[in-house]
């Protein structure tokens, strides 16, 4: 009976000890204060003090994204809005990679690279958009180019300075080894600047995500074609506001998958193991 | 139980390895304008299997001079030639271990480290593993072969790139003060592990230190290098070493041959003598000795001491 009892009061702390360490991380305090926000908004929308047609219940919200979700609409949206993307920000590592490689490989292109890169760095894509449509036609190709446009120069950026970054010791084993150009850069040079590189790829991609979002509101889509943008400009043409705002949760909740599935796993593999960035 | 030699001086049965002549090393002025030179006029043969330290204030020169036989550096003149063939530029025959303990690649395990620079040496695939695994071993980290440099303490890390360095089979190791960051005691059981690696390799070591118990404790031989630049910073002007009036400007303070048996513990007689002698030349006062009365003074000094030394300085004799 006594071992019991000790047992239950034992059981008894490790609850509370467990319930409170929950509290306590970080991730768990801004859930809690996420739902208090959404509780807040909810009893705001419910006293009707803005009119419901521009000010929705999030309870309205999340049935309408439900909806979409099952008619497939906006799961349609999301895709094409992922595909844009992730072919633009494939195609901007591409180019970034053969700017740093121009860069640092032919010494008297440095100064066009490092200009290029001061000069077009703080022009937002969007800022583009225009040229971009008559250059490119309006359609999917102008977005595409938009959004390489605004991932090249953060990912040049890191690339350049991640490959600075290697330390001379790192390079000089390379070369006592007998490893020069080709093999030093794919054994030594890549992997040693990783951690840059992938902090580029994530700047990239939330540079990418927003452009690609921006521009399909500026020159909406042909036919029934078109991203998660053209979607949201579409449902508020309509004034179809619950709508508007499942499509802003949408982009939250790729935006929240991406950074912490994708590229958490991806440093979680390398970089972390490895010792190379600290640790959240 | 020192001896100074002559830096050209045959050893009795030992086969060069590596010849230094007339090496001399400049880089382009900080500050713009003119050149400041590093090295002058070293002249050096190392012998095979020997254990050969080079010492010196910093700023002498040492670690140039070894970076000049790693191939890193060109010399200004002069050459560097390893059994005969003149070195042109790093090479897995010369391996270099560093100060730093960033020289392990971070994204490979310490076996992977070995296995790296085994299969960049082209060591066929199915014999690496085994031989990356027989040089940790001789270091003492058989059971750390899965672990990444960062979960490893400084002196295991500066271990794997020991075994590394030795698992390529290289002509010589090249050691850029390799101990010089870690505590007093890992220091010494490094010290001592490196002489047991050298002694079971019979491998060609040049070491460069700053530490004079160090490199009596391991040492064959002691370069002992002299800063070329006055204290107050002053460039000595390019060419000095051929017009200079009194005699040829040289790196070299001396050269001396280690004669206390091994092993060696700074409490043994005879060990005190050389330190004195040592710290003398490296002119530990700060200023540099390049007037020949000084020399001249230490050798009146150690030859007081009941260790002896004969003293057949560079040029001079």
């Amino acid at each position: 009976m006594r071992l019991i009892n000790e047992a239950r009061t034992r059981l008894a702390l490790m609850a509370r000890s467990w319930g409170q360490n929950l509290l306590r991380t970080h991730l768990a305090r801004q859930v809690a204060w996420l739902m208090a926000v959404a509780a807040g908004w909810e009893a705001l929308a419910r006293a009707s003090v803005y009119p419901p047609i521009l000010f929705p219940r999030l309870s309205d919200v999340l049935a309408t994204l439900v909806t979409e979700m099952r008619t497939g609409e906006i799961l349609a949206r999301t895709g094409w809005s992922l595909g844009t993307i992730c072919t633009g920000v494939a195609l901007a590592v591409a180019i970034s990679i053969a700017a740093a490689g121009i860069a640092l490989g032919i010494r008297p292109l440095r100064p066009l690279v490092d200009a290029l890169l001061n000069v077009l760095h703080p022009l937002p894509g969007i800022a583009v958009l225009p040229i971009f449509l008559l250059w490119f036609g309006t359609g999917a190709p102008a977005v595409l180019a938009v959004v390489v446009f605004s991932c090249i120069w953060p990912m040049v950026q890191n690339l350049l300075a991640g490959l600075e970054a290697v330390p001379r010791t790192q390079i000089e084993v390379g070369r006592n080894l007998g490893l020069r150009r080709a093999r030093l850069i794919l054994f030594v040079l890549i992997p040693a600047s990783l951690p840059y590189a992938l902090a580029g790829l994530r700047l990239a991609w939330a540079r990418g995500w927003q452009t690609a979002v921006a521009g399909e509101m500026v020159f909406g889509a042909g036919g029934g074609d078109g991203g998660l943008g053209w979607f949201i400009y579409k449902r508020r043409f309509f004034l179809e506001i619950p709508a508007v705002f499942a499509g802003m949760l949408m982009i939250i909740i790729i935006g929240i998958l991406v950074e912490h599935v994708v590229f958490g796993t991806l440093e979680r593999l390398t970089v972390r193991r490895w010792g190379m960035s600290r640790a959240e | 139980m020192a001896v100074f030699l002559n830096h050209h001086q045959r050893r009795e049965g030992a086969e060069p390895l590596l010849a230094v002549n007339s090496l001399y090393k400049r880089f382009p002025s900080p500050r713009g304008g003119g050149e400041l030179t590093v090295l002058a006029g070293v002249e050096l043969t190392v012998y095979r299997g020997e254990f050969l330290s080079i010492i010196g204030r910093s700023g002498c020169g040492k670690t140039t001079l070894l970076r000049c036989i790693a191939g890193f550096e060109k010399p200004s003149r002069g050459s560097l030639l390893i059994e005969g063939r003149e070195i042109t530029g790093p090479g897995i025959d010369r391996m270099m271990v560093f100060q730093e303990t960033d020289q392990l690649f971070l994204w490979l395990t310490v076996l992977g480290n070995v296995e790296f620079a085994l299969q960049a040496a082209g060591v066929p695939r199915r014999e690496r593993r085994a031989r990356a695994v027989h040089y940790l071993e001789m270091v003492g980290l058989e059971r750390f072969l899965e672990y990444y440099p960062h979960q490893l303490s400084g002196g295991m890390k500066q271990r794997v790139a020991i075994a590394r360095a030795l698992s390529v089979a290289p002509r010589m190791l090249l050691m850029d003060e390799p101990f010089a960051a870690l505590d007093a005691m890992t220091r010494n059981v490094l010290q001592q592990e490196l002489l047991r690696l050298w002694q079971e390799t019979k491998i060609t070591i040049i070491f460069v230190t700053h530490n004079i118990q160090e490199a009596i404790i391991q040492s064959d031989r002691i370069l002992v290098l002299r800063p070329l630049l006055p204290a107050n910073g002053a460039n000595t002007p390019c060419g000095a070493a051929d017009n200079g009036s009194q005699r040829p400007l040289s790196s070299i303070a001396a050269l001396i041959e280690n004669t206390l048996p091994r092993p060696r513990r700074p409490d043994m007689p005879g060990f005190g003598a050389i330190w004195r002698q040592l710290n003398l030349l490296i002119g530990h006062d700060g200023e540099a000795r390049t007037e020949p009365e000084d020399e001249a003074e230490a050798v009146a000094e150690s030859a007081a001491e009941p260790a002896g030394a004969i003293v057949l300085d560079g040029k001079a004799t």
